[in-house]
């Protein structure tokens, strides 16, 4: 078995929310993906790729900003990690 | 010798100060283009490093009117009009050379650069550094030309830890034609593309540093009072401006990757404009001043 793995970022904390980021690793080793090979993301929203197939197995926790660090911005916040196990070479 | 300054407009400030870039789309002229092309050998090998023994060895710190020799083509295209006024609306008088370096990406031997921002976390509030990447032959949408996502530029990330985030909504590979330029505030998300055309693709990029203020250094003779006063439209408003100024529209205009955090996004683009303008109290449709508005504190 081999894990593939997709980050999705999305627009707020809801899974059924717009992805505005994303990114793919291939443990199969048989699709390589690399920054900016796609200006369309794979699931519009990150339920879709639930119905698509892939189990969520870790969303960012909802943090109240440290003070004085309440109107900065940096990181995308709605990280959801995904999986699928498949069937890889051996 | 800098004979012309083509200042920006307010407008394009605002530009700026929303999306951390301003491009200006085959800029400089065919001749200039070959000239600095021929700075580099055919022969000149896939490594970097000879390609950038090409160019000036400069010191950092020193003037940028001082860091070429007065008919090196780079002196040539920072005396271009646009070049020249763009360089001193954004970075004001004197602006200081920081580093310069052409990046050559070779067809199918390139890596593709992760999204990163350059240099490391910089908090500074009260001026900016500028990145003018400049493209002095003609990319086409297969060669990888530098990859951006306009509005990132006052996230505060470091470096490459953004790279887990291979695509962004909104993000733009640039194809161009040959002599173009775009500023870049030295904030902004980016990286290089990998080349998967048939010829190398040559972008050189300069670092500038502001050596004084950095506000209303651009054309300001239309930013007046009553204009000021105009940016603070009543927010979710039904009715149609009457007069239209589409600076506010440019600085509270939305990303396509923007999260729940877009009205953050906002408010530290105010605040930017606030430097820019160096006036404490500009405000874009309420947002900053209704959450400065505590007058318990004035009166007690």
């Amino acid at each position: 078995m081999r894990q593939q793995i997709l980050f999705l970022y999305l627009e707020n904390s809801s899974l059924d929310s717009k992805v505005i980021s994303w990114g793919f690793w291939d443990g199969t080793g048989k699709t390589q993906s690399y920054a900016g090979d796609s200006d369309s993301p794979p699931y519009e929203t990150g339920f879709d790729a639930m119905l698509d197939g892939w189990f969520l197995i870790q969303a960012s926790p909802l943090l109240t900003a440290a003070s004085g660090n309440e109107y900065k911005t940096s990181f995308f916040q709605n990280e959801f990690i995904f999986e699928k196990k498949v069937l890889g070479n051996d | 010798m800098i004979d012309t300054l083509n200042l920006l407009t307010t407008s394009q400030m605002a530009e700026f100060a929303a999306k951390g870039c301003l491009r200006f789309d085959g800029l400089i002229d065919n001749d200039l283009n070959q000239e600095f092309l021929d700075l580099f050998a055919a022969d000149i090998g896939s490594d970097d490093r000879y390609v950038n023994r090409a160019i000036p060895n400069c010191k950092p710190g020193t003037y940028l009117s001082k860091a070429f020799s007065q008919n090196h083509p780079l002196s040539k295209i920072l005396a271009q009009p646009v070049v020249a006024g763009a360089m001193k609306s954004l970075m004001g008088e004197n602006p200081i050379f920081d580093h310069h370096h052409v990046h050559m990406t070779f067809p199918n031997r390139s890596r593709v650069q992760t999204n990163h921002q350059d240099s490391t976390i910089d908090l500074r509030s009260k001026n900016f550094d500028i990145q003018m990447i400049y493209f002095p032959h003609e990319v086409n949408d297969k060669m990888g030309g530098t990859r951006y996502i306009p509005g990132t530029h006052l996230r505060t990330v470091h470096e490459s830890q953004i790279a887990r985030y291979q695509n962004i909504r909104g993000q733009i590979r640039v194809a161009c034609t040959a002599g173009t330029i775009i500023f870049f505030h030295h904030g902004i998300w980016h990286g290089g593309g990998k080349n998967m055309g048939e010829t190398p693709r040559i972008m050189y990029k300069l670092r500038v540093q502001p050596s004084g203020s950095q506000s209303l250094q651009w054309d300001t003779s239309d930013l007046t009072k009553d204009r000021i006063k105009s940016w603070q439209r009543p927010i979710f408003h039904a009715f149609g401006q009457t007069k239209e100024d589409d600076v506010p529209s440019k600085l509270m205009s939305c990303e396509p990757w923007f999260d729940n955090t877009s009205r953050l996004e906002y408010m530290n683009r105010i605040r930017f404009w606030r430097t820019l303008l160096d006036n404490a109290e500009i405000d874009i449709d309420y947002w900053l001043t209704r959450v400065e508005n505590e007058p318990a504190n004035i009166n007690h």
